[in-house]
């Protein structure tokens, strides 16, 4: 697990997909997916910080 | 308070990179992080305000990843195909001492290509081939953000001059006149700052030889260029005048031989200069063409804290010009390149995949950096961080706001990156200030654009770029050690001028 969350493919498609649930969130609009992708977004950047 | 908390997530990403000696991409998710913490916590933005700015950030971070990736990309295919070595073989060529060399490379070759794509593209382009000629990565990386930088309030065929106009509101080119006064000092000190790079202060008193009169005929070529309302062209002639009249003062001093063969492989000189010139055709082409109406942008709502910080709704954010973007050009010049070494026979399926696999390596750690970097200056940005930030310090400064104007145009591009959002932050609120100190708004306007342009090195981005082209990934701090101190120079040199114009001899260039 700590091998594939260190992976910058891996990160870097989890960033695209985020980007894609906020963008269809705020167009929608679909708070719920906005929230979800905000705390994907957050655990991305905590993992990042942290491994 | 407030001003506190807004001030976090810059000192972390400063503490991080420059004290903790982290990597970018760690100094950046700890960064947004913070600034996350921070705007819901303390600046009343809700979950659906995150969603926005950190939508924002991701759509601007694709915006400046398409050139990354197209720049690794067309710099690969040069490289993997040879036509690299035929370039530095033929400069050293022309231009057989060194310092001239990396004086003319970083500070007016890079200035020109800034003038016609910029958004990276010279820092992409000539870091490597400084490195291929000998000179030291570190080195490289730094010349040529320093040396770049005064021509980025002008470069990319103007965006960031239209950008100060449309948030000033001001006329075009009364600011363009107060901002080629601006840049020639900028110029100057890039110049001047690049030769430091090079070899300390031996190098500068060299270098004066060749940087006071490159720069008087710049200066004089651009204030020209604006009176003739050519606004696109501003930098890319200045920096072609300013290249020209380094080049003869070289050929007088050092009268070299004449060049009687150019060197080539199975490449001539002119097929290996073909993407470059391809990118220049395409750039120049596309806008005449007026192909404007293909492209891909994003569009967000209105927002408003709960502490009543607005933010207007955006139609066409991070607008992606398919003829127009230096992306697109990038590949296409790439594409073209790839056709003709078929075409004489050079080409094979295996060097193509090397390139794949280089551009990718490359690229995808300096991507996953950019998403977070860019995020936290708009959750900064959005929150309303940013404002509190500038508006805490121009009640501190009072009467000599105008000597320290030019820190705001540096923190907008170091937050940023980009000379262009830089003026979106601080643009307004620079003429804002201007006018309440009954002083000058055009020449306050034109200090701001500049002094951007001035603290685009310290762009995390722009950085990024640098450490991809050069092979120094995970060492971004060491460039920002180099750049740091000649970037602050510049800025305070730039706020004594402002001050001197606005507060001593109370100077009207607007009329």
């Amino acid at each position: 697990m700590r091998k594939l969350l260190s992976n910058q493919k891996v990160i870097f498609g989890l960033v695209l997909a985020v980007f894609l649930a906020l963008y269809a969130s705020v167009t929608i609009p679909a708070p719920q997916l906005g929230f979800a992708g905000v705390i994907a977004f957050v655990s991305i950047a905590l993992t990042q910080a942290l491994l | 308070m407030l001003t506190i908390f807004s001030l976090l997530p810059l000192v972390t990403l400063l503490v991080s990179l420059l004290i903790l000696k982290q990597s970018a991409s760690k100094s950046g998710a700890m960064s947004i992080l913070v600034a996350i913490v921070c705007a819901y916590a303390v600046f009343g933005m809700d979950v659906h305000g995150l969603s926005i700015a950190i939508g924002k950030g991701l759509s601007l971070a694709i915006y400046v990843l398409l050139i990354i990736w197209s720049a690794v990309f067309l710099y690969h295919v040069v490289h993997e195909f040879g036509a690299i070595d035929v370039i530095n073989r033929n400069i050293v060529l022309f231009i057989k001492d060194p310092f001239v060399q990396f004086l003319l490379l970083s500070w007016l070759f890079a200035s020109i290509l800034q003038g016609i794509s910029g958004f990276g593209v010279p820092v992409i382009i000539v870091v490597p081939i400084l490195i291929q000629l000998g000179f030291d990565p570190l080195k490289s990386v730094a010349a040529v953000l320093l040396g770049h930088s005064w021509a980025v309030s002008f470069g990319s065929m103007g965006s960031s001059y239209f950008t100060i106009t449309l948030v000033t509101g001001l006329d075009q080119q009364r600011i363009g006149y107060a901002m080629v006064v601006f840049d020639c000092i900028a110029m100057l000190m890039t110049g001047l700052a690049v030769a430091y790079v090079y070899g300390g202060f031996s190098s500068v008193r060299k270098a004066l030889f060749y940087v006071i009169p490159s720069t008087a005929v710049t200066t004089a070529v651009m204030m020209l260029v604006v009176h003739l309302d050519l606004v696109s062209l501003v930098a890319l002639m200045g920096a072609l005048s300013g290249f020209l009249t380094m080049y003869l003062l070289y050929r007088l001093r050092e009268k070299p031989e004449r060049v009687e063969k150019l060197y080539r492989s199975e490449l001539s000189f002119a097929d290996a200069l073909l993407p470059y010139g391809v990118i220049i055709v395409l750039s120049l082409l596309f806008p005449v063409l007026r192909l404007d109406r293909f492209f891909l942008s994003f569009s967000f709502p209105e927002y408003t804290t709960s502490l009543g910080h607005f933010v207007q709704a955006e139609g066409a954010y991070a607008k992606i010009k398919w003829f127009g973007h230096p992306g697109p050009i990038s590949l296409l010049a790439a594409f073209i390149a790839l056709m003709r070494y078929r075409q004489i026979g050079i080409y094979s399926k295996d060097k193509l995949d090397t390139v794949k696999t280089q551009t990718v390596r490359k690229s995808i750690g300096t991507s996953v950096t950019l998403f977070f970097l860019i995020s936290m200056a708009l959750v900064m940005m959005d929150s309303g961080m940013t404002a509190e930030l500038a508006t805490s310090v121009a009640m501190l400064t009072g009467g000599v706001f105008p000597l320290l104007a030019p820190y705001f145009g540096v923190l907008g591009s170091f937050i940023t990156g980009s000379n262009t959002n830089s003026n979106v932050i601080f643009g307004e609120f620079q003429v804002s200030v201007a006018e309440s100190l009954g002083v000058d708004p055009y020449i306050m306007a034109a200090l701001q654009s500049i002094a951007g342009s001035a603290g685009v090195p310290l762009g995390p981005t722009n950085i990024l770029m640098g450490a991809s082209a050069s092979g120094l990934a995970g060492n971004e701090s060491g460039i920002y050690a180099k750049v740091l101190k000649p970037v602050l120079l510049t800025a305070a040199v730039l706020g004594v001028a402002n001050y001197l114009m606005l507060s001593i001899w109370h100077m009207h260039i607007g009329g």
